[in-house]
């Protein structure tokens, strides 16, 4: 076989930021702050029960303390999960897929299709009341490398599924 | 009906014994963790407390049991259009796709519990399945053999077997002379050499103590009879002895593990061979090795001795058993093993990336001023005006983020890129661009203001971390890599 060694234009090579981002679905902040209510509550309990079980954490210094660490980190859960919710969407490229999450932190996560080794597709209970579903890449990297999307419809997870799937077997086909 | 005595279209469930499995196995999991609770129970007499406890370890058994059995009755697995689908979970229910093409090898196993109901465990490896339970935990042997023929029979390639051993040449390519076994004695770590001999004499002490029944101080007392430990020569005689024992015990180390030392090359990969007394071999093969890294303290870096690591793909078992450092002591053997895998990069010709002069400060206000404060607000408490002493964390900070600011660099050319870092010693990475899985962008709020990021380049044999460079360089590598690992027709192992 002949050795090409083509030249690449950097100005062809397609750049992420001009890219269509998807929100992911509205009903998933519902998802999210019955979440935050449940661990919010929890959290609440453990306080009480520090409180009422264990004397020394009565000195009131030490209450106000709890209960003020209770709240502060209840509103900063809450703030900082509104914001982010904000900033999440995704993209699908021909070759790859791109996930966009967090606020104080704001991450952009693509994965290029011929990486992906399989997926797997989860709704937890909250989450098929609202007819949604997460979908998980995975590939070979190590911790971190594998793309998680939150908060799509059930039918549109099945569809980036499927469509993920069809790119490999046709990649395979193709000896790529 | 096809050859196929089972029609794996059809949704299956595990077998019958899956439930006994799983029953013993969270068993086994509950006494492995709450072994002293139980051991507590049953040698305490009966009281209030003991009763509640009790109560409480039977409700939870009760609930993992439920739960052992909801996950058996809501399993099963099929195979659609060239893809084994695997559904499971009853609160969360999960759905794991993965298609024949990817599947590496499939595995039956069988336990003794397995083999009393003639059953198996099969599962699948593909090179992401290791964060999966793509696992089939009971089906009868006969129906696993089935499935694992109807796997392999289906790929048109069939499924690799194992890597097998390589056929080597007779000639190493790299040894370790008597001179490199030297310089690896003096420039071992000796402080860790010390902490582990001092580790091992005091577990001794305290095992005869045990053992005896008598306080065996004979020799600490003697010592301190015999040395002014209040005299500056008593210090320096004491600092003299631990520094050569510490030196005696790191020699003592280099000589078990690197003795015999060498790496003989193949068609197909690599054999490094070592050990005084128990010698050791491992096989790399060349279409594992995701990058390579050498590295080297200030001290062997003045001396010429990089240890070199072959960052592989695999499981962790698998990443843990391939674990090796290589004592480079030439530059020839880097440049040797390179030759496989990629030249350094002529990076005098080549401009690099750099981490901008703003990280520094980050650094020092988060990991250093933060921290400080926070370690001084707990301890301040406990140890008081020793408190203070936390601050010093600031300068080390400032002088350390300085030094790695300083010295890092990135080049990169079509074909692969080569990382340089490091603070007081020096590090060095080359990696391939289509060994890349996945790549992270990262801003935070400081860095999206100063136009700054972080990139994160993920492959199957570890992380390689950009941190704060400029924005549009960020982006530049990021669609690179990108282009280069969709648009490459090369596999990437």
């Amino acid at each position: 076989m002949d050795f090409i060694n083509a030249q690449v234009d950097p100005g062809s090579i397609p750049e992420a930021k001009f890219i269509n981002w998807q929100p992911i679905e509205k009903d998933y902040l519902k998802v999210l702050r019955l979440e935050w209510a449940l661990t919010s509550f929890v959290l609440l309990l453990i306080v009480v029960t520090l409180l009422f079980f264990i004397i020394p954490f009565r000195d009131t210094i030490l209450v106000i303390l709890l209960i003020s660490g209770w709240l502060l980190i209840v509103s900063l859960y809450f703030l900082i999960q509104e914001r982010s919710f904000q900033l999440r969407a995704y993209a699908i490229r021909e070759h790859d897929i791109f996930y966009r999450h967090g606020w104080i932190v704001q991450r952009i996560h693509a994965c290029p299709v011929n990486r992906i080794q399989h997926c797997s597709a989860d709704a937890g209970p909250l989450e098929r009341k609202f007819k949604l579903s997460s979908l998980t890449l995975f590939t070979a990297g190590t911790s971190g490398a594998d793309l998680r999307i939150s908060g799509l419809r059930a039918e549109i997870a099945e569809n980036i599924r499927d469509f993920i799937m069809n790119k490999i077997k046709t990649d395979e086909q193709m000896g790529n | 009906m096809s050859k196929w005595e089972t029609d794996w279209s059809i949704p299956q469930r595990q077998d019958g014994p899956a439930l006994l499995i799983i029953i013993f196995k969270t068993i086994i999991e509950i006494l492995k963790g709450f072994w002293p609770i139980a051991i507590a129970i049953l040698f305490t007499g009966k009281s209030n407390r003991a009763s509640r406890i009790q109560l409480f370890i039977i409700v939870f058994f009760g609930l993992v049991l439920i739960r052992s059995l909801i996950e058996f009755f809501f399993f099963r697995f099929q195979i659609i259009n060239n893809e084994l689908i695997i559904r499971k979970g009853f609160l969360t229910k999960r759905t794991v796709t993965l298609p024949l093409e990817r599947i590496i090898a499939v595995h039956i196993e069988q336990s003794w519990l397995h083999r009393v109901f003639n059953a198996a465990q099969v599962s699948f490896d593909s090179a992401g399945t290791e964060k999966t339970e793509a696992v089939i935990k009971a089906i009868p042997l006969k129906k696993a053999k089935s499935l694992r023929q109807f796997i392999t029979e289906t790929q048109p390639e069939g499924i690799a077997e194992k890597d097998q051993a390589p056929a080597f040449q007779e000639e190493p390519i790299i040894t370790l002379s008597g001179k490199d076994l030297f310089k690896l004695c003096i420039s071992a770590n000796h402080i860790e050499g010390l902490f582990l001999l001092l580790a091992f004499v005091i577990s001794v002490v305290d095992n005869i103590s045990e053992a005896t029944g008598n306080e065996t101080t004979g020799v600490l007392s003697w010592l301190y009879e015999r040395i002014d430990i209040s005299s500056l020569s008593g210090v320096l005689f004491l600092f003299i002895l631990f520094v050569l024992i510490s030196m005696l015990v790191s020699a003592i180390r280099v000589l078990l593990r690197y003795s015999n030392f060498k790496i003989i090359r193949s068609e197909k990969g690599f054999s490094i061979r070592s050990g005084l007394i128990d010698a050791k071999e491992k096989l790399i093969s060349f279409r594992k090795i995701q990058y390579l890294s050498w590295k080297a303290t200030w001290l062997r870096k003045k001396m010429g001795i990089y240890l070199l690591r072959f960052h592989v793909a695999g499981t962790s078992k698998i990443k843990e058993r391939m674990e090796i450092k290589m004592p480079a002591t030439q530059q020839r053997f880097i440049t040797e093993i390179l030759k496989d895998y990629h030249d350094r990069l002529p990076i005098n010709d080549l401009t690099p990336v750099r981490i901008q002069k703003l990280y520094i400060i980050r650094e020092i206000m988060i990991d250093g001023v933060l921290l400080s404060i926070c370690l001084f607000s707990i301890f301040w408490f406990i140890i008081s005006q020793k408190a203070f002493l936390f601050f010093l964390i600031i300068p080390y900070v400032a002088l350390s983020s300085w030094l790695y600011q300083r010295k890092f660099r990135l080049w990169a050319i079509p074909e692969a890129f080569q990382v340089q870092k490091g603070i007081f010693g020096s590090e060095e990475v080359i990696m391939i661009w289509t060994k890349i899985q996945s790549i992270q962008l990262g801003q935070s709020i400081y860095q999206r203001r100063r136009k700054l990021a972080t990139l994160k380049l993920f492959t199957a044999g570890g992380i390689i971390t950009i941190p704060f460079i400029k924005e549009q360089e960020a982006m530049d590598v990021f669609n690179y890599a990108l282009y280069k690992t969709e648009s490459g027709n090369k596999n990437w192992m």
